[in-house]
């Protein structure tokens, strides 16, 4: 922290605190655009073929200015609260230095009044009028020596609650820096992610489309709509000694569930099938010793053709191309799938865990 | 002001000490008390005008927190209404997400856009959890700053009391250098066996032995 030289030390202060800027209204109106806009839009994906493509692109253009609004929102949210914590970390408030140490001269004046009064006290008797002048002279500086020290004793009282005023002051600016960075932090992150699902929603269009163009042409299986999560569902081709269905699907880390390794905050892993082809992505955050700086959010693809093994390995590559495998084992319980993944060693990521999942 | 502070400390110091050496008519004792009165006026200056610009710089500092508070204040709400505002969000994604699966009955070519819909809601999950601790933290955070505003007040009340007393110390301070001005006098007149007439009242003027 900054310290500063001067009482009750400012720093410049305060292009920071402008409210003006982005408004809720502004991103509401796009988000009802957007989501009136389309709204059988998935519905009628599975038919549509490629006569969705330009209904998603207007979705797409619709999402991106929700996404842009909502965006800029949360930006301004962010940093004005940033800058007050700015604010509070550089601002520290310090008492006045000792200008004057009123008890030094306190002193002075007890001194000089005892001095003063015994001279004039020595001349009490003296009936010379000349020496009488001289004692009324030592009686009137006695008394501005004591009105002296009586403005000296007030000043000195503002001082103390100016010091105390200064303390407390500083107190308080600690206990808002305790919550502060937290409050910031969150909002901060409130506006990345947000980032990151503009990104998404970027993504999902025209992946939407193009899932539509290719449906056209291929027929839905014969049973459709039921879930593969249980035993009961249709069982995929028997290419790994287990049925397909105890690897295939959407998994998720339930909070209280084992791991090995980092803890889990959430897990989420998909893994589909085709033609004896695994393809999937694993999406994680885990919790990080306190004070470490490292990124605790671990992306990657994993691909590979099943075996015939009751455990499956396959190849990953994570979001910033560290490369690694995955292992996807059945559990006991056929809703249950562990998965141990390693990748290459980097600075502050996660490279490696085991986690029990269970079947979404 | 250290300066002056100490060259004013030096000679008043030294004062008492000059003095006892010189006889009671000397000039060199008036001189040597005029020039500590003078060094202590231009020491009360000086502290006075730093005492000025620190109650200035406080009371932009006042002003500052006073912004930070009015920054903080409405944030309980804009959280609020984030939360709302994200729940409305989270039910349109987990819509597209239940219409989607219905439609693609399982056919893979869709599994790139579920993919991408369930990142989508994971993403709005974590953004929930920051508001939550957004909310979590800001009643605490408005604590800190709303007391951290009343000492600055409380801060910039008592300079204002420091500059008052300080002004009164200072002219005290010359009220007590005239007093002891008009005491060398009176010491001189005495030594010389010279009664004064009394003086007459002379407003700001310093008590002058008229001899006769």
């Amino acid at each position: 922290m900054r310290r500063r030289g001067a009482a009750f030390a400012m720093t410049g202060v305060l292009c920071l605190f402008a409210q003006s800027g982005p408004s809720r209204d502004d991103y509401r109106a796009a988000y009802k655009s957007w989501r009136e806009a389309d709204p059988g839009l998935e519905r009628d994906a599975g038919t549509a073929g490629e006569a969705l493509a330009p209904r998603t692109a207007r979705a797409a253009d619709a999402a991106a200015a929700f996404g842009a609004a909502r965006g800029a929102f949360l930006r301004d949210l962010s940093e004005r609260q940033a800058d007050n914590l700015q604010w509070l970390v550089e601002n520290e408030v310090q008492p006045l230095p000792d200008l004057s140490p009123a008890p030094d001269l306190i002193r002075f004046t007890d001194r000089e009044i005892a001095a003063v009064g015994t001279s004039a006290s020595t001349f009490a008797n003296v009936p010379d009028r000349a020496i009488q002048q001289l004692r009324q002279a030592y009686q009137r500086e006695q008394a501005a020596l004591a009105a002296l020290r009586a403005a000296i004793t007030d000043r000195q009282k503002a001082e103390e609650r100016a010091t105390q005023a200064a303390l407390a002051a500083e107190q308080a600016r600690g206990k808002a820096l305790e919550q502060y960075p937290f409050l910031a932090s969150a909002l901060t992150q409130s506006a990345g992610l947000m980032n990151q699902e503009a990104a998404a929603w970027a993504a999902y269009y025209p992946a939407l489309a193009e899932a539509s163009r290719l449906a056209s042409s291929t027929p839905a299986p014969p049973v459709s709509g039921v879930p593969v999560s249980s035993d009961a569902a249709p069982r995929a081709p028997s290419i790994a000694l287990l049925p397909l269905s105890r690897y295939v699907g959407v998994w998720g880390f339930q909070a209280g569930s084992k791991f090995f390794g980092p803890e889990p905050e959430f897990v989420d892993v998909a893994v589909h099938e085709e033609n004896g082809h695994a393809t999937g992505t694993l999406y994680a955050r885990f919790k990080l010793p306190p004070g470490s700086t490292g990124d605790g959010v671990l992306r990657f693809s994993f691909s590979g053709d099943f075996t015939a093994t009751r455990n499956q390995s396959f190849a990953l590559e994570t979001s910033d191309g560290a490369m690694g495998t995955i292992d996807l084992i059945p559990g006991g319980p056929f809703n249950v799938l562990e998965v141990n993944f390693n990748t290459e060693v980097k600075a502050g990521k996660i490279h490696q865990g085991d986690v029990l999942l269970v079947k979404q | 002001m250290k300066q002056r502070t100490a060259q004013w400390d030096t000679l008043a110091r030294n004062l008492d000490a000059s003095i006892l050496r010189l006889l009671p008519c000397d000039p060199k004792a008036a001189a040597a008390i005029t020039e500590v009165s003078k060094a202590s006026d231009a020491r009360v200056a000086a502290v006075a005008a730093y005492l000025e610009a620190a109650g200035r710089q406080a009371a932009l500092q006042a002003a500052a927190a006073q912004r930070v508070l009015a920054s903080v204040e409405p944030l309980g709400g804009d959280l609020a209404a984030e939360k709302s505002a994200l729940a409305q969000e989270q039910l349109g994604v987990a819509g597209q997400i239940a219409i989607l699966t219905d439609s693609a009955q399982h056919r893979p070519s869709f599994n790139a856009a579920q993919d991408t819909l369930r990142q989508i809601a994971a993403l709005e999950q974590q953004r929930s959890e920051a508001v939550d601790s957004a909310i979590g933290h800001d009643d605490a955070a408005g604590q800190g700053v709303r007391g951290l505003l009343a000492q600055l007040e409380a801060a910039e009340a008592a300079l204002k009391d420091i500059q008052a007393a300080f002004a009164a110390e200072g002219s005290r301070w010359s009220a007590y250098y005239a007093a002891r001005l008009t005491r060398a006098q009176a010491e001189c007149a005495a030594a010389r066996g010279v009664v004064a007439t009394p003086a007459r009242p002379q407003p700001q003027a310093q008590p002058q032995g008229k001899q006769k």
